[in-house]
């Protein structure tokens, strides 16, 4: 009886609480504050949410949606982190939307609307300093996977500027799912960005390119962009291409995308410069079926720092994200945890204030994979193993932090110590990846140019042969791998490989800039003129590199 | 004069015309009377994600089954999308197949479609086989898999086709709720 008692009252408090909500009065401000900064008109997300008619039309959906928390969109289990910009509603405001359906979707008095919220039709940001798009469009096929494509967008610049914050946009924002930029001062993503025929390249790969001076930029759907401060500015030099990686989902017809980016500079050189450390596991191997496969890394912190944006990052397999620090008293601090990852929503994430740690803390990272039939985003049938690798259907395992050392003169002391843990880390990781496809050429030459980077030369030397051996048309790998000779003073062999990245790509300056040095430093002058002609030509930009370099070798 | 208007107010107001779909032209039309040895009712909608996606997926099944005589059915039950908007959804992403609107929800109900898409199989006497998803692709809106590992409506139409029973015989659809369109 007591039972019944209980149920009774219970229910009735479910039923009965409050008045009958209306849609001018008490949905339209939650609807509009949390839902239409994406769902309107040209926003990312399907359907505008503007109206009592279209919001009415996804009631039900609405309210379930809301109530699973799948809207709006917000991984991070709050309160272990604080994040800028979290999304979410309140326990309560879900129940009014439950509520106002169950009531019979009540309009109500028109006074009661708020006015429409009114979103800039341009730059959120205010006017950029500089404006650079795509070079041509890009189109997208109508079915099949998600596509990962880069493009090289050049920033013409006439002298070193200084970028405090970059607004981007998608153009077509409903097939854009998540965007990733980064730096590249090489010229090596505009050499590949069209060589399959359509704009931009294949690939989940950044190549030669790097953050920009230890910061994110990113955009996600929903994202509001960061206007940044002139304290934390990126040098942006000239002949720099932005590298824009587009996470795409077809749509059921092709589209067409031509993405923007909005740069605004600072004033002056930035005081201060954060670093980026990327924990992780490049050894992933998780057997076909294991349902709960943790993996770990750990970097103990040899100076004090400010964290002030992670970035977590894992594929399908992945089910669950922790990173915490162990603070020196034995505490521990919570920096993310995401209980049911979806590559989908990968973001990073600002803090709302930086996080101190001290000198002595231990940044840990502890990920969960799911490689069972019951993982729903599985994408094997039946599982197969998986280990680390850059396509989607490969695993990846990283955290990135963006880290401000509490005392700038402490930045090249984090970076060195971290760089160490870093350069171990990716030698193991891309030996394992020979494990799993002994022939891919890029990966021999990756690894080369680590062996390089750590000072083993000979297996650098025996890594870059395998990479030519395996694709003997590439001109990077020819350049780098005369680099290499070059050191041990093998110079004919040098000169040879240089010649062979000419025969590949005649246009490629770092080849004619090599083969040039090489050629002065044998005597061979008149040959090697035309070389520093080429490179002048080709990238402007390196002629006060080769006056250097010449000046040098003529002492 | 008089009695023959109450006669046929009476008509109007006792006996009215069940719901039915209706084709673009506004002509009803029956899927359940089927000369077809199958047919498929597929239900989309114009701005359902979703079911955007499988347009090409729909494509592909037409252009292997309707050789076979499966009738292919596109019903749209959202009473704001007229015959204008399905011509130009239809052309704009390629869907086969004829459209009906089903405004009234009369083939909603009859077959108890719930999500856009969600496929329905008829077999040759107008009998319900199959219910359900197009593929396994979505498990649930926020779990999508890069590629399905099971194509129930394929399986289910060369069940149809073969005579026998598919199995599954229904399945649960992932997509834009039909219940908010009433």
């Amino acid at each position: 009886m007591t039972r019944y008692w209980v149920f009774l009252v219970a229910a009735c408090f479910g039923c009965s609480g409050g008045e009958t909500p209306t849609f001018n009065r008490d949905i339209a401000p939650i609807v509009f504050h949390n839902c239409a900064p994406c769902h309107r008109p040209a926003g990312p997300a399907p359907f505008d949410l503007l109206s009592y008619e279209n919001v009415s039309a996804r009631a039900e959906q609405i309210a379930f949606v809301t109530e699973t928390r799948y809207m709006p969109p917000w991984k991070p289990k709050r309160s272990y982190g604080s994040f800028a910009g979290e999304r979410g509603l309140s326990a309560e405001q879900i129940a009014t939307i439950r509520r106002w359906v169950e009531r019979g979707k009540q309009e109500g008095q028109s006074a009661d609307l708020p006015p429409l919220p009114r979103w800039e039709s341009e730059w959120e940001l205010g006017q950029p300093d500089l404006i650079a798009s795509m070079t041509s469009a890009y189109t997208l096929r109508a079915d099949g996977p998600d596509i990962f494509r880069n493009f090289a967008i050049p920033l013409p610049v006439d002298s070193t500027r200084y970028v405090k914050a970059l607004e981007f946009r998608p153009g077509n924002a409903r097939i854009v799912h998540h965007a990733t930029m980064m730096i590249d001062r090489s010229g090596a993503a505009r050499r590949r960005d069209g060589r399959d025929g359509a704009p931009g390249f294949d690939g989940m790969s950044f190549g030669e390119a790097e953050d920009a001076d230890g910061h994110f930029l990113g955009w996600t759907q929903g994202k509001t962009p960061y206007p940044g401060s002139d304290s934390l500015a990126w040098r942006l030099d000239p002949g720099t291409d932005l590298l824009l990686q587009l996470h795409m989902l077809p749509t059921g017809k092709e589209e067409s995308i031509e993405a923007r980016v909005g740069l605004f500079f600072a004033d002056a050189p930035p005081k201060r410069r954060p670093a980026m450390l990327r924990l992780g596991r490049k050894d992933i191997d998780i057997p076909a079926g294991a349902s709960d496969h943790w993996i770990r890394d750990a970097y103990r912190l040899p100076v004090d720092v400010e964290v002030l944006t992670i970035y977590p990052h894992a594929h399908y397999l992945g089910r669950e994200i922790q990173a915490y620090a162990e603070l020196p008293n034995g505490e521990r601090e919570w920096l993310i945890w995401i209980e049911d990852w979806d590559f989908n929503w990968q973001d990073d994430y600002r803090f709302a204030a930086p996080v101190f740690l001290p000198a002595g803390a231990t940044l840990v990272m502890e990920y969960a994979y799911d490689n069972s039939a019951q993982n729903p985003r599985q994408p094997h049938d039946p599982p197969v193993r998986v280990r680390y690798g850059l396509h989607s259907t490969d695993e990846m395992g990283d955290l990135t932090l963006q880290i401000l050392p509490r005392r700038s003169e402490d930045l090249e002391r984090l970076r060195r110590d971290f760089y160490r843990k870093w350069l171990g880390q990716e030698i193991d990781g891309y030996k394992k990846l020979l494990e799993a496809d002994p022939q891919d050429w890029d990966t021999h030459h990756t690894l080369a140019m680590f062996y390089m980077r750590s000072g083993q030369r000979p297996l650098a030397l025996e890594h870059f042969e395998l990479a030519l051996e395996y694709n003997p048309d590439y001109p990077e790998a020819h350049v780098n791998f005369g680099i290499a000779l070059a050191q041990g003073r093998e110079w004919e062999q040098a000169v040879a490989h240089f010649e062979r990245a000419l025969q590949s790509n005649p246009d490629f300056a770092e080849a004619h800039f090599n083969l040039g040095l090489m050629l002065e430093m044998l005597g061979r002058s008149a040959e090697a003129k035309p070389h520093f002609d080429a490179v002048i030509r080709q990238r402007p930009d390196m002629a006060e590199a080769i006056q250097q370099r010449l000046a040098k070798l003529r002492r | 004069m008089l009695v023959a208007i109450l006669a046929s107010l009476l008509l109007v107001g006792c006996r009215p015309d069940p719901p039915k779909a209706l084709d673009l032209a506004g002509n009803p039309v029956d899927p359940f009377v089927n000369r077809a040895p199958a047919a498929v009712l597929l239900f989309v909608q114009t701005d359902c994600p979703i079911s955007n996606r499988y347009a090409p997926t729909i494509a592909r099944l037409h252009a292997r089954f309707q050789p076979q005589g499966v009738a292919f059915y596109l019903v749209y039950p959202d009473r704001r999308e007229d015959a204008d908007a399905i011509r130009g959804h239809g052309q704009e992403y390629g869907l086969p197949g004829q459209a009906l609107r089903d405004v009234q929800h009369a083939l909603v109900k009859r077959v108890g479609a719930t999500v856009t898409p969600e496929a329905v199989v008829l077999g040759e006497r107008g009998n319900i086989v199959y219910r359900g998803r197009i593929d396994d692709r979505y498990m649930a809106l926020d779990q999508m898999r890069p590629q399905p590992t099971r194509n129930d409506l394929a399986n289910a139409l060369e069940a149809a086709l073969a005579g026998r029973p598919p199995d599954p015989s229904a399945t649960e659809a992932i997509g834009c709720f039909i219940a908010d369109l009433q």
